[in-house]
Order: C-alpha cells, then sequence, then structure tokens
C-alpha cells in the first residue's frame, strides 16, 4: 500500500513517516507539491498538508482529485476552520485537524482504502463467515457452504464491507444502497436487513455480524 | 455648469412663466393679424372701397353744395337722387331754408318733416362725431337754401375691418383658445416628463440589486435631474466601495484568525509526535500517566483554541451562517455516528432517541453539529464517569443528558465554559433557545426550537 505524503513540516513529516510505516504502508513523503511523480497511479491514498510551499495542499488536491477520482484523498492540517474545511471537503475524501493522534490518521486511511476498495484482503473473516472479495463469494464456515443472497441483499451487505467499522445511519445505508433520498419512517430497509440476518447470522434474533446501533443505524465490525 | 444654462431646468421653468405672462398681450396683434389679414385682403381686392374715407365724403359733400348753390330746386332734387344711388347706403335729405325737409331719400334715423331752430342745432351737436356719419353742407350762399345732409353707417367709412363679418371675431376667440390651450398642454408636458423622471428616480433608487444595494441610474439629460442622478450613481458607487472594503477587511480578519490558529496548532503537533517518540521509552506506569495526561491537554488546548477563535467570529458575526430545512433525525443520527466510537471507547453508553416522522428546522446544519460537537466533547471530557449519554429528539426539543458529576465542578467548568459559550452564541443566533440543568447527578442541556414542524403523514 503505497501513501502519497505531502507535509512541510520537518517533524511531523518525520513522525507520520515512521507511523505509517509501523502500520505496514509505503510512505512517499515530499516536502512539497512542485516535485511529485507524474504518474501517481501506483498509490493507493494521498494524504495532503494545506499550507505548503508554492502550490498549497487545496490545489494540489484538486489537481489529482482531477486526475484520478478513485484515489482517496486526506487533508491534514492545521487550519480548522469551517471555511477550510468546506473547501477541502469539496474534493477531499476525509479532513483531519492538527493536532492529531496517528491512530486515528490511520483509521482514516483504512476507511478511506476500503471505500474506495483498495484492501490488500482478498478474503475477510467475519465470525463464521469467509468473505471472498474477487468472487464476492460468501461461505458459511461451518458448513463449507456458499450463501446466496438476492441482489438487495447484496448490495446492502457490500456496502457494510466497503464501510467496515463505520456506524451507518439509516439514511447513509438506503441512500447507499437504492441510490435515492431516503424519507423519514421507511421501513423497506428493515426488512432487507431482517431478511439478511437471517441468511447470515447464526441466530437472527440475536445478531452479531450486523450489529444494531440503536436509534443511529447499524454497523458491521470486522 | 458653463454653457449649460440652456439644459437648466430653472430656465425652462422661467421661460415658461414669460411665456405664460405674454401670451396674451404678445400674441394677441399676431393672432389678429392672422384671422382678419386674409379676409381684408381678399375683399380689397374683390370690391374697391366704395365710398373712402371720412374727409373725402365730407370734401365731396361741401364741393357739391357749393356747386348746387345757384341751382333750381329741382335739379338740387335731381343731383341729391344721383349722390344718393352713387352711395347707396347713404341717406340723404334736404331741409330747405324754412325748415321744411324738401328732399330725403333712405334715411335710417328719426327727423321730423319741420325743422325748427332749436331742432337744427339739436341735431348738429347730436350727430357731431357719432353714428351714422353725418355731414352737413349749407347750400347757397350763406346757407339761405337750406342744408344737404348726408348720413353714412360708419362701418362703411371706418377701417377694412369694421366692414368685416362677425365670424371673425368668433374665429378669433378660437385662435386665442387653440393658443391658450396649447401653452397649458405645453407647461402640461414640461412638468409631466419632470415628473415622470423624478419616478423613475425613486423606483431606481428603491430597487435592489443582488448585493442589497440600488444599481446606477442612466442619465437622462444635461439638466438638475441629470445631476440628481450623477450624484445618486456616485453614492451607489461609494456604497460598494465600502462594502467591497468591509468584504476584504472581513476575508483579512478571517485569514488572520485562521492563520493564527495554525499557527497555534502546529506546534501542538510536533509536540505530540515527540511525545509519541518518548512513549515507548516511559516504562513506569507514572511516566505513562504523565505521558497521557500531557496528551490529553494537547487536546484541549487544540480544543480550545478552535473554541476561542469560534467565538471571535461568532461574537463579530463573520462565522458563516447558511440556513436550510435541516431534518433533525437524519442530522442526529449522522452526527452521533461519528461520536459513536469516541463514547464506546470511553464506555460511555450511548442512548438515541428520535421521532416517527420527519422533524424540519430552519437552521444551519454545520451550527448544529458544532453545537452538538460541543455538547458531546463536554459529557467526554467531564460527564464519562457517568458511562451514559442520552440524545433525544422530539419535536421543538433537542436534548443532551448525561450522568457526569455535573457543571458546579470548577476544575470542569472552565473548559466547558467556552464550549457552552459557542452553543450559547449559535443557539440564539439562530433563533433557538436552551437550557442547562445541571446537579451532581447529571446534566441535561434542553435547545428548544418554537418554529419547528413535524411532519405528519408525509409517508402515505
Amino acid at each position: 500500500m503505497d501513501v502519497l505524503y505531502v507535509e512541510d513540516d520537518q517533524e511531523i513529516g518525520t513522525w507520520v513517516e515512521k507511523k505509517l510505516k509501523q502500520a505496514g504502508y509505503q510512505p512517499h513523503w515530499f516536502i512539497s507539491g512542485q516535485n511529485l511523480p507524474d504518474d501517481l497511479e501506483g498509490f493507493d491514498a494521498v494524504v495532503l498538508d494545506v499550507m505548503l510551499p508554492g502550490l498549497d495542499g487545496f490545489s494540489l488536491g484538486r489537481r489529482i482529485k482531477r486526475q484520478y477520482p478513485n484515489l482517496p484523498i486526506i487533508m491534514l492540517s492545521a487550519r480548522t476552520s469551517i471555511d477550510d474545511k468546506l473547501e477541502g471537503l469539496e474534493f477531499a475524501d476525509d479532513y483531519m485537524t492538527k493536532p492529531f493522534h496517528p491512530e486515528e490518521l490511520l483509521k482514516r486511511i483504512e476507511i478511506q482504502l476500503r471505500k474506495y476498495e483498495r484492501t490488500p484482503e482478498e478474503t475477510i473473516l467475519l465470525h463464521h463467515l469467509r468473505i471472498q472479495k474477487s468472487c464476492q463469494v460468501i461461505t458459511d464456515e461451518r458448513t463449507s457452504e456458499e450463501i446466496i443472497l438476492t441482489g438487495k441483499q447484496f448490495y446492502i451487505f457490500h456496502y457494510f464491507l466497503r464501510h467496515l467499522n463505520q456506524i451507518l445511519t439509516k439514511e447513509q445505508l438506503y441512500e447507499g444502497v437504492w441510490d435515492e433520498p431516503y424519507r423519514e419512517g421507511d421501513k423497506a430497509l428493515m426488512v432487507h436487513i431482517r431478511h439478511l440476518r437471517e441468511k447470515i447470522e447464526q441466530d437472527p434474533s440475536r445478531p452479531q455480524i450486523i450489529e444494531t446501533i440503536r436509534g443511529i443505524g447499524y454497523r458491521v465490525r470486522a | 455648469m458653463k454653457g449649460k444654462w440652456r439644459q437648466s431646468l430653472q430656465i425652462k421653468y422661467l421661460l415658461l412663466i414669460v411665456i405664460a405672462l405674454l401670451v396674451f398681450p404678445a400674441t394677441l396683434p399676431f393672432v389678429s393679424a392672422l384671422v382678419y389679414a386674409p379676409p381684408i385682403m381678399m375683399q380689397k381686392i374683390n370690391e374697391p372701397e366704395p365710398y373712402g374715407s371720412y374727409s373725402t365724403i365730407e370734401d365731396t359733400w361741401h364741393e357739391e353744395a357749393e356747386a348746387l348753390s345757384g341751382e333750381q330746386d329741382a335739379d338740387i332734387i335731381e343731383r341729391l337722387g344721383a349722390l344718393q344711388e352713387k352711395w347707396p347706403d347713404s341717406g340723404v335729405f334736404w331741409v330747405g331754408e324754412e325748415g321744411k325737409v324738401i328732399y330725403r331719400e333712405n334715411v335710417q334715423t328719426d327727423i321730423p318733416e319741420q325743422w325748427s331752430q332749436a331742432y337744427t342745432v339739436q341735431f348738429m351737436k347730436k350727430s357731431y362725431d357719432s353714428d351714422p356719419f353725418t355731414v352737413v353742407a349749407p347750400i347757397g350762399e350763406d346757407g339761405n337754401r337750406g342744408s344737404m345732409v348726408v348720413q353714412l353707417d360708419r362701418d362703411l367709412l371706418g377701417p377694412p375691418i369694421t366692414r368685416l363679418d362677425r365670424s371673425y371675431d368668433f374665429l378669433l376667440v378660437i385662435a386665442i383658445a387653440i393658443l391658450a390651450i396649447g401653452f397649458i398642454v405645453l407647461s402640461w408636458f414640461f412638468f409631466r416628463k419632470v415628473h415622470g423622471r423624478l419616478k423613475q428616480l425613486s423606483v431606481a433608487m428603491a430597487e435592489r440589486g443582488p448585493h442589497g444595494l440600488p444599481a446606477p441610474v442612466k442619465r437622462t439629460a444635461d439638466d438638475e435631474i441629470g445631476e440628481l442622478e450623477m450624484s445618486f450613481n456616485q453614492m451607489v458607487k461609494e456604497l460598494e466601495e465600502s462594502r467591497e472594503r468591509e468584504k476584504q477587511e472581513e476575508s483579512i480578519r478571517r485569514e488572520w484568525i485562521a492563520s493564527l490558529s495554525h499557527d497555534l496548532r502546529t506546534p501542538l503537533t510536533t509536540i505530540r509526535a515527540s511525545l509519541t517518540e518518548v512513549t515507548d521509552e516511559v516504562k513506569s506506569e507514572k511516566g505513562t500517566r504523565a505521558l497521557r495526561s500531557v496528551n490529553d491537554k494537547i487536546d484541549s488546548l487544540s480544543h480550545l483554541i478552535d473554541n476561542l477563535l469560534s467565538v471571535t467570529l461568532l461574537t463579530s458575526h463573520k462565522y458563516p451562517y447558511e440556513e436550510k430545512q435541516v431534518e433533525m433525525n437524519r442530522l442526529l443520527r449522522h452526527n452521533v455516528a461519528h461520536w459513536y466510537a469516541m463514547f464506546e471507547q470511553k464506555d460511555i453508553e450511548v442512548e438515541v432517541t428520535t421521532t416517527e416522522g420527519p422533524v424540519l428546522w430552519s437552521v444551519d446544519p454545520k451550527w448544529i453539529e458544532r453545537i452538538l460537537d460541543n455538547l458531546f466533547q463536554n459529557v467526554i471530557r467531564h460527564a464519562a464517569d457517568g458511562g451514559y449519554v442520552g440524545i433525544h429528539l422530539e419535536e421543538g426539543k433537542l436534548v443532551v443528558e448525561d450522568l457526569g458529576p455535573g457543571m458546579s465542578r470548577d476544575s470542569h467548568s472552565k473548559g466547558a465554559g467556552v464550549g457552552l459559550t459557542i452553543v450559547d452564541l449559535m443557539v440564539s443566533y439562530m433563533g433557538l433557545g436552551w437550557k442547562a440543568d445541571s446537579s451532581p447527578q447529571g446534566t441535561k442541556i434542553t435547545i428548544e426550537n418554537p418554529d419547528s414542524e413535524q411532519v405528519i403523514g408525509r409517508l402515505a
């Protein structure tokens, strides 16, 4: 996993580079946006500071996003005003403010990689389920039988996998899967999740894979 | 203003007044000439004057009388008849020596057949300079044969105008009336134009462009209203400039605050970087605890900076605000989802209750998020011991409650203070209300929206 990292502060740069390495990434740290490699195809994620000598992080990020729309960009800046955040989030996938906890940065990179399906793991183990990402096959470890999901169930489950460990609100899930605005009170999602649970959970009345977060939504934890 | 006097409304107005004063005295001769001259000319050509002037009549009459002084009565009568025929409109008579009327032809006035001395004198006196024009000429030496008299209507002898038909007078009245109406229309047009332009200007002044300022107007003429339009444009321009300046100052201020925040945060990040470097070296429990405390302080310092800068922006009304219809259930769930992991980490149980139907508030969602962030921040930092956070949405009410030790404890209230100041500023700016109930058993913050609307029956 190659991470492009642009940061002009020596101390912070060294630190983040080290943390990224420890987490198993290959960081490529640049002091400014001016001497970046021409081809960014090989990178899996970008972490950008905003205040940079020469070209600022916003312009740089916008340029990268235009050329590589599938390359996740996380802004990492000491500029915390709402204006800056809004400007950053127009193109970037995430906006983190300094001072930050390195663990949080790593988590957010992970979230983005999963969202863009750039995770290295080919198979995910969830309790008794083995999920092969490449051919999108779900097997029950206990019986070695394949679990066949209907179209909507598959999309919902896939959406959970792309947002592993994140709490998804009903709106997020609905809109991510159905691709249309969620209407408050709509029961379709609940019904689909109940059917999905019947297929994948050991005990659908006490679900372990798809957790219900009361009042908010659902979560699938790795 | 030199050379522009001709354009001036004042001059135009004065001109109008002068015309008003002169319209009758100055134009009357002109109009009557216009009305009467053509028919008079026509008449002159068609019928030359038959009688000549007063003096020619008088002279002719005296000459005739002189010529007749030696003639026989019959000849005189014949001659008088001939003269009457020559002047058909005249009345002719002859009063003889004894006062007897010997001859009369076409006499219009009342005369007696026998004239006394007294009547003769009275007649002479009466007919002098009166109408009809009367010439009395004695016949014979010393008038011993009486007097011959001719009477002519003065109209026939006066200037040609007197002989014109009465209808021409009517024509004159009409011409004058037209003139007067023309003048009234002219002045009305003048004032109507001025009025119209002033009205247009007032409409342009009242209209607001996209920036809340009126648009510049087009200069319509080189007069006083034109000047007014120009000064109006100048005013608009100055207003625009001051707006622009204000905007620039605002953006400089914001930029300054942002840089300040940046410059404060960067060293904090470096401190954290250095801190993690030593974390591995520190083995003792006391050391680890100290490190954790420093780490926490970095976070709270960072939040403090953020909050202070936000307060600065809020109190100077420079914090961007964009109001929309927000569905609160959705916003709340989304925000709590972000904080959920953090609550979990601190072993805080999260209880969320939302409503069945949508609840719409007219607010800036970013502001509500900021308010919630501050409230949740306080729960995590000061009420984690309670192990519980309740987030409840009702129709016009949003409640965040915890079971922490309350806000009265000094050490905690300070940090929470700035966060709550922001909550207070934002809540009141958006027209909402809020209250805090804090006791050693917990804190309950209630945000109330009197204008909240719950949409029922939207889902059929």
